[in-house]
């Protein structure tokens, strides 16, 4: 009984062996063909994305491109965590798609040897020569020294030209307690004491919280963090994206420093602190989860429960955007002069990318790709990729007019509108005009009320542009090994320090750390200046 | 056992004369073994000519072999950087830590698992306690933060009012308590396997002799499954350096960086972040040497280079796999 | 059973392959107690062991009750309004009971072809797992076959060192393996970790007397080890499947790697998929953003559900083949 039986399996067990390892053996395939069925070229292109649940092919504008290259476009889709892991092994492969969109900036352009200059093509894509002559901020951020370009830019128009970090407050509370708009950061303790002390939600309970502070991030100052408290102090920052801001650098007045070792980020500390000590900042607010933040800001839809966040738009509150207003930053001190406060500077950052789409230099049908790559940055398909299907989902009026369809906000499944936002790889000019942008019609609403502090920041000498690189690979590597190590110990401080404050020998200690050889923090802003100075030398 | 001769036990061969008739007369073993020869030849070493990255600089377009040839140069990288002497520490204080509760807790339930007399207590128990290892690491972090939050947290309401998450010196307790939570059922099963085969007989035999309970589970439960946690405690010391990366990295704040930057993060700030392979790699290769040099039984777990990928890959080699959705 | 095995000595498993005859025990357990035996002191052990039995009940009924409550805090939260569970205002009872989360799950019509897809490289990978480790194991338990100790250092060699992922993943592509379901099933077709395991419980759980009485009959190594000593290692066997078992179920890395053609996906990474898509907002509308992460937190207490209930529904199955003293009524029969 046993060993029949068991031998029988053991039968059955080889023979699942192999026919596991011959149908293995069997797998690969030949060289892949590069026209379809009808004789089309095929173009490969590869695309990251946050998630890739509704694929490329789906979405109808893609039919525009492929009718404007005469080609077919193979889509390949995939999700950034994807990518992340992947990208190496691919490079090492040399598995690369004709074009990739959202994958490579000018840094792997330079340091990987795979891809085309597209400069000397730009005659087969007049609608991207015309963007890049157009926009000098765009090509700068791509454009090497020689003047070769590998990943072309996009941008997103000058809906978005725009920060992206704002104070955002209880407009609704500050009314019916009679408060104003506070001028200095002694007037902003007042009105979230208030918030704190008076119920202004009104329902009998003290669950008001005056600053819905986002926590500090480990490895870096990231959007939306409670630092942009700097610019009441006459240091602006740039807190989004690729700046050197996430790292505590910036410019002033043509210098680069690092406000780690700035009075002025002590001076945010002691008042971050202060806030803490009186409770207007939850006491975990250093080691909440996202979910609980984003909880306390949207609330239960009806009863608003944050006093203050730092943060993109209204839109963060929902249902509850509507008691929500922008505020200016305050001033640091009441003698300070007007003139001094600044506000965060990432009006490029949000309205640029320098790394919409690259091209493999062994792409098979490179004018096919050219014609598509030039399909898409032409208005029309730049639109659709940014917004979703015309006519489905956005009307075009005509003269360079679109509206986009409600439809796309209500949050259904089946009347979604199907496009790739930020991750397109496109050209909305400034004359397009696109109607009912909520989310761009918010961030300009919140922008406006900064119109005076950005009045005091000059675009390149307070501000590191974006479209200064570290070239050099060694030096990036420099850069980046000694800012882990500056930045985990700096950020480890910052956050015990508003939690439990800071005196001046401990201040001292820090600084006497920072600014120690071994961390490399003056190394640093050293290179930081030197490709400062190189690659605005002609603008100033 | 030593009464009857094997009929093909060898007269022990020595040199390499004896390696011939030796292939011969356990052909029917050698039989047995091939299969996972293949697969672990082909799977395991075929790509190990990749460690040389960690030498030489990553230039993708000549092939890993093809970049310069760079020596120690990124060993020393790491050995030279400021941080290098608190991420071994860090490293040190949560996986030894780990390793030696979750090395006792699966032992101490499959003993007691195994003194339940009915079998369907018995079921349930290991049911239920076999449940959390299938809980993804994202869930178990968001919990611990909701149950340590200091305003209504199961826990934290009564801790006082900062989170325990923010206090350096509880990083490695909650992370290892946490551990201990999730997998000391699911490690206990192996137990609970080696303890099926008891004889129920000896269990008669010692109880007619007046043996109580305590002394049933000190002279023949805890034997029975002494081998066993002999291989585990030796293959687990192996994973000594290796915590796991995703787990810290969620439970990292500002304020416990300190205690919780290992070198599966370092590595991965740095490394992946900074688009440095071959740093990364080096960074990798020395984790598992160090592994190798404090193991003295040569019998090491599951150390790997690389974090991420190979995190997944240990894990996966421990059955030790989670539900990952980040 | 043959009759050489009927007159081997009824052998009990003991530390490193030796075996303690029962009087042997039962005189250690004299020896170490130094108790004489009389019905006084058995009464008083019997108290004793009372005791003892209060103090077991206690510990694994808290140790229940420690684990019962996360889980049913994961099973609420599933299904409870998310901004309450963030912000920690449900503890025992569900809340602003919403099913958006597993609505949102169940809508996706990949998540089917993706349970489908775990199913196969699940099975199809447990099995090749068994068939290449449980035989290997065996060989290596085996102290006269002098190759062990070479197999065993180029085996545990590999726990150390692996080439890491850029080479892993230039081999399969040589291999063609990419993008398909091999790459599920083959790269982990042997767990090196597992083999040690199973190889031990030959070398120690199973009594020597059993390869000696089968050599007097003239068996083979390989009509050994089919017909004596698997029969006799079904807990091994249970619990070597389960790890490989749940190892390919929860595999998700695999996929996210070497798989880019989403049809192929298996479970895990559909449900990542679904998580993803909702905590970021792809499309124009920024202003359904947050209720989509909302939902988002939702799903991921739902997902555990979805990807464990049959996990859960399978234990009991195997629980059976690793609670039983399998052994001993094998050799007696």
């Amino acid at each position: 009984m046993v060993h029949r039986s068991a031998w029988k399996a053991l039968l059955a067990l080889a023979m699942t062996a192999g026919l596991l390892a011959s149908a293995g053996a069997c797998g690969s395939n030949g060289g892949e063909a590069t026209t379809d069925a009808n004789g089309k070229p095929i173009v490969k292109i590869m695309i990251t994305r946050w998630s890739t649940d509704i694929p490329m092919k789906d979405m109808a504008w893609t039919k525009d491109i492929e009718a404007a290259c005469d080609c077919t476009v193979q889509w390949e889709d995939l999700a950034d965590s994807a990518w992340g892991q992947q990208k190496s092994a691919k490079l090492a492969a040399g598995e690369l798609a004709d074009a990739s969109i959202f994958a490579f900036d000018p840094g792997d352009a330079l340091r990987y040897d795979y891809f085309e200059n597209l400069t000397p093509h730009m005659k087969a894509m007049p609608n991207v020569k015309k963007f890049l002559d157009t926009n000098q901020s765009a090509k700068k951020m791509v454009a090497n020294k020689d003047g070769s370009v590998f990943v072309l830019p996009s941008d997103r128009s000058k809906n978005y030209r725009v920060s992206t970090n704002h104070i955002l407050i209880n407009k609704k509370w500050m009314d019916k307690l009679g408060l104003s708009m506070p001028k200095t950061w002694d007037d902003l303790t007042n009105v979230l004491e208030a918030f704190k002390t008076r119920d202004p939600n009104g329902n009998g309970k003290a669950d008001e919280i005056p600053f819905n502070m986002n926590r500090l991030d480990t490895g870096g100052f990231t959007l939306w963090n409670p630092f942009v408290f700097l610019n009441s102090t006459g240091i602006t920052t740039s807190f989004a994206g690729t700046s050197p801001a996430a790292q505590g650098y910036y410019v002033k007045h043509g210098k680069v420093g690092s406000f780690l070792v700035a009075p002025e980020y002590r001076q945010v500390i002691d008042y971050l602190h202060s806030l803490m000590v009186k409770g207007l900042i939850p006491k975990d607010a250093m080691t909440r989860d996202d979910a609980a933040i984003t909880a306390a800001k949207t609330g239960d839809g009806k009863t608003a429960k944050s006093g203050m966040i730092v943060g993109w738009s209204k839109t963060d509150f929902e249902k509850l955007k509507d008691e929500y207003v922008p505020m200016p930053v305050p001033k640091a001190t009441a003698s300070m002069s007007d003139s001094d406060v600044t506000w965060d500077y990432t009006q490029d950052l949000t309205e640029l990318s320098n790394h919409a789409i690259a091209v493999s230099k062994n792409a098979k049908n490179k004018d096919a790709l050219y014609k598509a790559i030039n399909a898409m940055y032409s208005e029309k398909v730049s639109v659709q990729q940014y917004y979703g299907t015309i006519p489905k989902d956005v009307a075009d009026n005509g003269n360079g007019k679109y509206r986009v369809s409600d439809t796309c906000y209500d949050n259904d499944p089946k009347t979604n509108c199907t496009a790739i936002a930020d991750r397109f790889a496109g050209w909305i000019p400034d004359h397009a005009n696109v109607e009912n942008d909520q989310a761009a019609e918010a961030l300009h609403e919140a922008d406006v009320a900064y119109t005076q502090n950005l009045a005091n920041v000059d675009p390149i000498k307070d501000v590191m542009p974006s479209y200064v690189r570290i070239d050099s690979e060694a030096d990036q590597t420099t850069m980046s090994n000694n800012n882990t190590a500056i930045l985990s110990y700096a950020l480890g401080q910052t956050a015990k320090w508003i939690q439990n404050g800071v005196n001046d020998k401990d201040w001292q200690d820090y600084l006497k750390k920072l600014e120690d050889p071994s961390l490399g923090l003056n190394k640093n802003i050293g290179i930081w200046q030197k490709y400062y100075d190189e690659y605005t030398k002609d603008a100033k | 056992m030593s009464g009857s001769i094997p009929a093909v036990a060898p007269a022990k061969p020595r040199g390499l004369k004896a390696t011939l008739p030796s292939v011969s007369r356990y052909w029917q073993l050698w039989l047995l073994s091939i299969p996972a020869l293949f697969f672990v030849g082909l799977f395991a070493y075929v790509p190990m000519w990749g460690i040389q990255l960690a030498f030489r600089r990553f230039e993708p377009s000549k092939g890993i072999t093809g970049g310069r040839w760079m020596g120690l140069h990124y060993f020393r990288q790491f050995f030279s950087s400021p941080m290098f002497a608190d991420i071994m520490k860090n490293t040190f204080t949560i996986s030894l830590s780990t390793l030696v509760m979750g090395f006792i807790s699966p032992i101490v339930l499959a003993l007691l698992i195994n003194q339940l007399g009915s079998s369907r207590v018995k079921g349930f128990v290991q049911m239920i306690t076999y449940m959390p290892h299938f809980i993804s690491t994202v869930v178990i972090v968001a919990m611990i933060s909701i149950f340590l939050n200091p305003g209504n947290g199961l826990l934290g309401r009564f801790l006082g009012d900062t989170s325990l998450l923010g206090n350096p010196a509880w990083f490695a307790p909650i992370y290892w308590i946490t551990e201990v939570w999730q997998h000391t059922g699911w490690n206990c099963i192996i137990y609970l396997a080696a303890l099926s085969s008891v004889n129920t007989a000896l269990y008669e035999a010692a109880k007619i002799d007046g043996a109580g309970r305590l002394q049933l589970i000190r002279y023949v439960d805890v034997p029975t499954i002494l081998p066993t946690c002999g291989i585990l405690l030796i293959m687990n010391m192996g994973s000594v350096l290796s915590v796991g990366f995703e787990k810290v990295y969620l439970m990292q704040n500002a304020l416990n960086a300190g205690a919780s930057e290992v070198i599966s993060t370092y590595t991965y700030k740095i490394g992946i972040l900074g688009s440095q392979f071959e740093y990364s790699t080096a960074i990798g290769l020395f984790n598992t040497l160090t592994v190798q040099y404090t193991d003295q039984f040569r019998l090491p777990g599951a150390g790997q280079l690389h974090f991420e990928a190979d995190l997944q890959h240990q894990h996966f080699l421990k059955g030790d796999c989670h539900v990952s959705i980040t | 059973m043959s009759a050489s095995l009927e007159s081997s000595q009824t052998a009990i498993p003991l530390g490193h392959g030796g075996a303690l005859t029962e009087g042997e025990v039962s005189a250690a357990v004299h020896g170490v107690s130094g108790i004489p035996m009389n019905p006084k002191v058995r009464m008083h052990r019997s108290f004793s062991d009372w005791v003892v039995d209060i103090a077991i009940w206690t510990i694994v009924a808290l140790a229940v009750a420690a684990i019962l409550y996360p889980l049913w805090f994961i099973v609420i939260a599933s299904f409870s309004d998310p901004k309450l569970v963030a912000s920690g205002q449900i503890t025992f009872i569900p809340r602003g009971i919403t099913l958006k989360g597993y609505a949102t799950i169940f809508h996706d019509a990949r998540i089917w072809r993706g349970y489908e897809n775990t199913l196969l490289y699940t099975f199809a990978g447990t099995l090749l797992n068994m068939v290449v480790t449980i035989p290997v194991a065996f060989a290596l338990s085996r102290r006269e076959f002098r190759a062990r100790h070479l197999i065993m250092f180029l085996f545990t060699f590999t726990m150390f060192f692996g080439g890491g992922l850029i080479p892993s993943y230039l081999l399969y592509r040589q291999l063609g393996i990419l993008n398909s379901a091999w790459v599920f099933i083959l790269p982990g077709a042997v767990s090196v970790y597992n083999v040690i395991i199973a190889r031990s419980f030959f070398d120690t759980s199973l009594p020597e007397e059993l390869f000696d009485a089968a050599q007097l009959d003239g068996m083979s190594y390989l009509g050994y080890f089919v017909r004596i000593e698997l029969p006799l290692s079904s807990a091994i066997i249970a619990v070597i499947a389960l790890y490989y078992f749940v190892g390919h179920w929860n595999d998700y890395f695999t996929g996210l790697i070497y798989v880019t053609d989403t049809q192929k996906w298996p479970l895990q990474n559909v449900l990542q998929q679904i998580l993803l898509a909702n905590q970021t907002q792809t499309s124009t509308a920024a202003s359904g953003a947050q209720e989509a992460k909302e939902i988002a937190e939702q799903i991921k207490y739902g997902v555990i559900i979805v990807s464990t209930l049959p996990l859960l529904v399978m234990y009991p199955f195997l629980q059976r083949y690793f609670n039983k003293g399998v052994m001993i009524g094998a050799v007696k029969g």
